[in-house]
């Protein structure tokens, strides 16, 4: 259906609203690829067979990831009047007893993780309630979601969607408010308002270098250029970090309404999604919900009948970590090899084909749309009052619950790995983290209370990044840690700088050294003094934080390398 | 475009002209950057980071490459800092651990009195210092796109594709012409003839290079009979600037175009119409005096011209 005006948008949202909470039962099954992994596309098969066999009325839906992802495959039921329930994980031979259950109304209370009441991430409308009256005695021994340790210290904004919807219907996406913030923008505000909203918002870029959105999309509007496009950048080549997978395969509408208002508010009419290559599923989903946009008249010429006009292209790219960086990745989508270009000048004036580009992080451009709707005002309460909104954190390493979550900006970091990740789960102690991929650095775990915000992070020598959190316990050889992250960086430097890809080589080889036996003290200056040149030389981030890693080790457990160097007289 | 930009390079007020980079502005008034991989003749890349400035713009300072940073009104540079010197100090360190037999890193070493990279520094024999020279030269002069990067990492070289045969080589040698530490070898052989029981075969005069795995003919000079150029580069110039095919039959030594003496001409037109290309035509020197003008970008100095005016007045 074409959906011209504001009307046409609240008949699907209705519709929707049917879909989410329907007159028959609902089967959810977690199918993001971390889910997939683990079976979930087989469990899917199973569900669907056995209805049909079993003459059961119900519909199975594949849906995302809600960030439980050490409890895959999860089955989510909703049966009309009652709560709606998450099982993990549920594997093929526990179809039938689901089923079962589902006949006799008696939860499967082994499996069951959390009892939800009612959509409660419907952040301006009245929560959408599935159970109608009293929660049934049956019912009542799982935990409420908002009592479950897991939901209660999230604060999901962003990832709101994740796990509920199915990202292959547009319907649903829109009855949680979905496309409201995008006709909020088009018919009832200027440019010039979007863009003061959002810089009131405070939000800063989630990509890595923390750059407020607000004065990238001022800059831009304000550059001269007859065309000018809106790139997201959904690169991700961090090692152990999914979220941006795991977010395009559950809600890929969002970045699609979030760049869209990025257009009408810089003037831009045309978009691209760079996507890693190896996201099989997310480039399925993300490109079929891009048609769906397009067939629903919300994307193409004259959207809302407001006169903007925005097209969108999904490219792909190889994964390299460095065409994350903004400038190699306008390089990789113009079809040159992913090289950082000099700036300035900035993709703002100069970007994509020579025109005023603004360049955003997946999760930026999905904070978008909330903060459209909801006023930048409203955002910036959120968090603390230099680094506003949340963080989707990727949750990885020694954690005996490995996943990711959303929490306000400014959380404790030992929050975050004893609160969701439950431990190490080795019995260990935790020994070190490493924030934002493997270009933070290696914190130890005596700055465990250490928020998690931008300055914070930066003073401790580290960055928030793309908010990967990896932990370490007390059995991880910290220079074989370094030793890891320096071999990424030798894999992933471009090599056009001479100090970034020699450093890199040299770094490699006084690891190598140290770990043979016969390292000395002055292996070590040197270190130090090639980090700090380094940083200064390098032209992009890569280069500039290649040697943190090494860097932060020695800083914070010198007596771990000190130990393995050539004693004297030996 | 802002016209001039006003900026101080160490302590130096300096006018740079329009659209100028630090180093452009600071070589205009003979203020020394080291840089590896520049060259006027293509675009600034920034690898080598030898030519690295402190820059303090609206009271915040930082490291640039002065050959990609435009020169703008306000600007203070350092080109010595003590921070530069130090991460300059590095670069140099870095390219004598990679190349230590390499000419101009050895020189570079000595100007900043720097004789060995750091003993904790492993040691490599490369040749290459991936400044890019060669094949920015193939891209943006040549269009040839004959060579590029190849592999990833530290493990990045300049290779022909796949490491076989550069099919889109012209074998014009401008690689090895801009290389910096001369390890792109190109060898002009002489013609060869070869004598079996079943028959002589003949070669004549080729170019090859060695590192793209690349061996062209070079074309012949009609005249004299001397290899001057290899065919393919000569080739695609004709198609790319609309030369005549016959416009390289003959060597640029051999190429003396024909002077017409004013004095004898009649300005009949006979040559003109004798040219087998156009490249002759009467040009008005006031009232009806017409004389005969050569069109030297034309002329492919066959000299038939000569032949065909009445008056010898073509030589």
């Amino acid at each position: 259906m074409k959906i011209n005006r504001a009307s046409d948008l609240s008949k699907i949202k209705k519709q929707g609203l049917d879909l989410l909470s329907p007159a028959t039962t609902r089967i959810t099954v977690g199918s993001a690829t971390c889910g997939l992994a683990k079976g979930a596309g087989k469990v899917l098969e199973a569900l669907k067979y056995e209805i049909k066999k079993q003459k059961i009325k119900a519909e199975v839906v594949a849906v995302g990831c809600n960030g439980l992802c050490y409890a895959e495959p999860i089955v989510e039921v909703i049966q009309p009047g009652k709560p709606r329930i998450t099982y993990g994980p549920v594997t093929v031979d526990k179809v039938g007893e689901l089923l079962k259950s589902l006949k006799t109304g008696r939860a499967m209370q082994d499996l069951a993780l959390a009892r939800h009441d009612e959509e409660a991430y419907c952040l301006n409308i009245a929560p959408l309630k599935y159970a109608k009256g009293k929660v049934p005695a049956m019912l009542s021994g799982i935990k409420e979601y908002r009592k479950h340790d897991f939901f209660k210290n999230q604060l999901k904004l962003v990832s709101k969607n994740a796990g509920t919807i199915s990202p292959s219907r547009i319907e649903e996406y829109i009855a949680l408010d979905g496309y409201a913030a995008m006709e909020k923008v088009l018919t009832a505000m200027k440019p010039e308002d979007v863009i003061k909203e959002v810089t009131a918002s405070k939000l800063r870029g989630r990509g890595g270098a923390g750059f407020p959105t607000g004065l990238k999309w001022q800059a831009c509007r304000s550059a001269a250029g007859d065309k000018k496009y809106i790139v997201c950048n959904g690169s991700e080549g961090d090692p152990e970090i999914g979220m941006h997978r795991s977010f395009l395969e559950s809600d890929p509408h969002s970045i699609i309404e979030g760049m869209a208002i990025a257009g009408y508010a810089v003037g831009a009419d045309a978009g691209y999604i760079y996507v890693n290559d190896r996201y099989v599923v997310a480039l399925e989903r993300l490109e079929e919900a891009i048609r769906q946009a397009e067939q629903a008249g919300l994307l193409g010429r004259n959207i809302l009948g407001s006169g903007f006009s925005f097209s969108l292209k999904v490219k792909r790219g190889g994964g390299a970590y460095v065409c994350g960086e903004e400038t190699a990745l306008l390089n990789a989508l113009e079809g040159q090899s992913g090289e950082p270009r000099p700036r300035p000048p900035y993709p703002a004036q100069q970007g994509l084909f020579g025109k005023p580009t603004v360049v955003n992080n997946i999760e930026t451009l999905a904070n978008i749309a909330l903060i459209a709707l909801h006023g930048g005002k409203w955002f910036a309460k959120i968090g603390t009052a230099a680094s506003t909104g949340t963080k989707i954190v990727a949750l990885s390493g020694a954690v005996a619950q490995p996943g990711w979550v959303e929490v306000p900006l400014g959380t404790p970091v030992k929050t975050i790995i004893e609160t969701f990740g439950k431990g190490t789960g080795t019995g260990k102690k935790v020994k070190a983290f490493q924030t934002g991929g493997p270009s933070g650095g290696v914190l130890p775990a005596s700055l465990l209370n250490i928020k998690l915000d931008y300055d914070q992070l930066a003073r401790a020598g580290s960055l928030l990044g793309s908010g990967g959190l990896l932990v370490m316990d007390e059995g991880t050889d910290m220079l074989d840690m370094a030793k890891f992250l320096t071999d990424f960086f030798a894999d992933e430097t471009c090599g056009k700088c001479s100090t970034c890809r020699e450093g890199v080589k040299r770094l490699q080889e006084i690891i190598a050294s140290i770990m043979q036996g016969y390292g000395t003290k002055e292996h070590l200056n040197l270190v130090k003094r090639m980090a700090s040149a380094m940083a200064d030389t390098s032209a992009c981030a890569l280069g500039k934080t290649a040697a943190v890693p090494f860097l932060t080790v020695l800083k914070h457990f010198p007596k771990e390398v000190e130990g393995k160097l050539l004693k004297k007289g030996a | 475009m802002k016209p001039m930009a006003t900026l101080k390079i160490n302590g130096k007020k300096i006018i740079a002209s329009d659209g100028a980079t630090i180093l452009e502005a600071a070589r205009e008034h003979d203020i020394r950057i080291p840089t590896l991989c520049s060259n006027e003749a293509l675009k600034p890349y920034g690898a080598c980071r030898l030519c690295i400035v402190e820059v303090t713009k609206n009271g915040r300072t930082s490291i640039e490459t002065s050959c990609t940073y435009p020169a703008e009104d306000g600007l203070e540079v350092k080109t010595d800092s003590p921070r530069v010197a130090e991460g300059r100090k590095l670069v140099i360190e870095l390219y004598l651990a990679r190349c230590p037999n390499v000419k101009i890193i050895r020189q570079l070493a000595e100007e900043y009195g720097i004789t060995e990279s750091a003993p904790q520094m492993g040691k490599d024999n490369d040749y290459c210092i991936l400044c890019g020279l060669c094949v920015r030269a193939c891209n943006e002069v040549v269009q040839a796109g004959a060579i590029q990067f190849a592999g990833s990492g530290i493990n990045k070289i300049v290779d022909s594709p796949f490491h076989k045969t550069a099919e889109d080589c012209v074998a014009c040698g401008s690689c090895a012409f801009i290389c910096p530490t001369g390890i792109i070898k190109k060898n002009d052989l002489p013609a060869t003839s070869q004598c079996t029981p079943e028959g002589c075969t003949q070669t004549g005069a080729q170019r090859e290079i060695l590192n793209w795995q690349v061996e062209h003919k070079l074309k012949e000079c009609i005249k004299c009979g001397n290899p001057y150029y290899p065919e393919p580069h000569l080739t695609k110039i004709t198609r790319q600037y609309y030369f005549l095919p016959e416009f390289f039959n003959i060597c640029p030594s051999c190429r003396q175009y024909p002077v017409v003496d004013e004095d004898k001409c009649l300005g009949c037109g006979g040559c003109m119409e004798a040219c087998p290309i156009g490249a002759l035509e009467l040009e008005d020197k006031g009232g009806y005096d017409k004389k005969a003008h050569v069109f030297t970008g034309n002329c492919t100095a066959c000299h038939t011209c000569e032949d065909y005016c009445p008056m010898k007045a073509i030589s």
